[in-house]
């Protein structure tokens, strides 16, 4: 999904705005109380003039990194796999997970309708 | 019986294998003492109901001969590791009235091990935070000075432990938040190496930074703690295979200071307590050098890119449908964002739209894939220096505690994680150890010093860190 609503110049000053922090929102599925909107929308510009100093210590062409820009530690960190198998016995985690949903039916988690 | 003063997990250990007292009467004290003090101090926001259960069993482990440092050790356990059976919130009212249904892997090797859990410790939600402020279930006071904060996000953690609440504890450190709370109130706060300590059954921040880490008054405890749970684990693949190994440090260490990155911009209290490590240090043998660290002062700026677009990431799972709080809005959609808009506090949803702006397509190449860049590079002059010095010297923290609601705007609260947040960048272990105590308005409050080693190296951070407080090895 594009998310093109902030503007940003070469010079890195950015306006974000309280519409802008409402967009992200609906992205972020989160409600964010009106009166909350004005404070975040001027906090986030803050945050991002001050985290947008990587850009400019960055020259322009970085390619997206491979996995080797994870931290790599000595002895460091590789994709780990394993062969399918050893299946969990059906019904092991049921009961124990399914006594955290909020709503349930029977053995299944239940949900609003998708689907009128 | 009556806590002996600066008991610690070594001596405890000693004293209950001689029968001094029992793991019962230990455990006895500590509920006492937080009976006391945790209204107070809020470090506790649930004490077990069956402590002294534990340590029944644990003295009939002891009984049957059985040897283990920590058997019948009372701990502290911050609120977002998980214990079969028991609430675990986050400090967040999204998981208030969730049960956890495993342990984590943490957990599981402190049981074998036989330690008692007193209680799960306040938190900044979600561990967000660098004071406690930011906790669902109110502050926690700081036992040096109740009217200032005791540093987060592990702040109850650390003031269970300073307060005398507990031996030690378990924290969480994604950018700092064992090693500033540790600074905070004079304790010391090891974070480990990244993969040392599997991850499997800590609530999860940011995935490539968190790392469980230790409270403990004294270094020697830190090793307890941390040789009880570090180790590979199947259920967290990012878990290390290489076996901890404490290696004999014949040599003096060289300790490098990579002063130009802060040249001149440093706090005259943290100047002070850091020229006194120095000559400690010095007077101890060891070889001081300056280093030259070019991204470390972009350290910071790449963590607030990478750790919002992580946790806001880590954080969709909580949508009220499978476990945790669940408010109806008139569709599914609508059920989570409502969930979500009242399970979560501002500084989460600052940090969830923050890391939502970080990922959006406009913005991804901008931010996010120029700070994992910048990571790689911050990571590979980590390295260049380590071939150089054993050990990196740095403040832990840029101010000591500060008092309880200063910090209004959420940029200069994430500013105290400046020095601490390149090692869990680089995935680098790091130690906070109370160094020069510094005076701030008449007060004297407790000042920690920082220690970052290569990966792997826990062993000289503890060795370096033995010395420096004068504990024997």
């Amino acid at each position: 999904m594009s998310f093109c609503a902030c503007s940003i110049n070469e010079y890195h000053t950015l306006v974000i705005s309280p519409a802008d922090i409402e967009k992200l929102a609906v992205l972020a599925r989160v409600d964010v109380p009106k009166e909350e909107l004005e404070d975040l929308a001027k906090d986030a510009e803050s945050i991002i003039a001050y985290v947008a100093r990587v850009e400019k210590k960055v020259k322009s062409g970085v390619e997206r990194p491979s996995e080797k820009s994870a931290p790599a530690p000595e002895g460091g960190l590789k994709n780990v796999m394993r062969e399918d198998g050893e299946p969990t016995p059906s019904s092991t985690w049921t009961e124990k997970l399914l006594s955290l949903a909020p709503k349930r039916s029977g053995d299944y988690i239940s949900v609003k309708n998708v689907f009128e | 019986m009556k806590i002996p003063e600066n008991l610690t997990i070594a001596v405890a250990s000693a004293d209950l294998k001689n029968k001094k007292y029992s793991a019962v009467e230990l455990a006895e004290a500590y509920l006492a003492v937080i009976r006391d003090k945790n209204p107070g101090l809020n470090a506790y926001l649930q004490v077990y109901e069956d402590v002294l259960a534990q340590a029944k069993m644990a003295d009939q482990r002891l009984s049957a001969g059985e040897e283990s440092t920590l058997l019948g050790i009372p701990l502290a356990i911050k609120d977002n590791i998980l214990i079969e059976g028991k609430k675990v919130s986050a400090g967040s009212k999204i998981l208030e009235n969730y049960t956890a249904s495993y342990d984590a892997t943490a957990i599981r090797k402190l049981k074998e091990a036989g330690a008692v859990f007193l209680g799960r410790t306040n938190m900044d939600e979600f561990a967000m935070g660098g004071s406690t402020e930011n906790s669902a279930f109110g502050v926690t006071r700081n036992p040096m000075d109740e009217s200032r904060v005791p540093g987060g996000s592990s702040g109850g953690s650390a003031a269970a432990v300073a307060g005398g609440m507990s031996l030690g504890a378990l924290g969480s450190d994604t950018g700092g938040s064992v090693r500033q709370p540790a600074s905070f109130c004079g304790i010391v706060g090891l974070k480990p190496t990244y993969g040392r300590v599997s991850r499997y059954g800590l609530i999860a921040m940011g995935s490539s930074l968190d790392q469980i880490g230790t409270f403990g008054k004294t270094v020697s405890d830190s090793e307890i703690l941390f040789e009880a749970i570090a180790g590979v684990d199947s259920m967290d693949s990012t878990s290390s295979g290489k076996i901890y190994k404490k290696s004999v440090v014949a040599k003096k260490l060289k300790i490098g200071i990579p002063r130009s990155a802060w040249e001149g911009s440093l706090d005259k209290s943290a100047e002070a307590s850091l020229l006194s490590a120095e000559k400690k240090f010095k007077d101890l043998g060891y070889e001081i050098l300056d280093v030259d660290l070019p991204t470390l002062n972009d350290a910071l700026a790449i963590y607030y890119i990478l750790m919002p677009a992580e946790a806001s990431t880590n954080l969709a799972r909580f949508d009220g449908v499978r476990y945790g709080l669940h408010l109806d809005g008139n569709s599914g959609i609508g059920d989570y964002k409502k969930t979500r808009g009242a399970g979560f506090g501002k500084e989460v949803r600052r940090r969830i739209l923050l890391g939502t702006y970080v990922l959006s397509a406009g913005y991804y190449d901008a931010y996010y894939n120029k700070a994992v860049a910048l990571r790689r590079q911050l990571t590979e002059e980590f390295l260049k220096v380590f071939k150089k010095v054993d050990l990196i010297l740095t403040p832990t923290s840029p101010t000591p505690a500060f008092k309880i609601g200063e910090k209004e705007d959420p940029l200069s609260m994430y500013l105290s994680d400046v020095f601490t947040t390149p090692a869990n960048l680089s995935g680098l272990p790091a130690i906070s150890i109370p160094g020069d105590e510094v005076r701030v308005d008449e007060t004297l409050l407790p000042f920690g010093i920082q220690l970052m080693a290569k990966p792997f190296k826990e062993d000289l951070l503890f060795h370096a860190g033995k010395e420096f407080l004068g504990e024997s090895d």
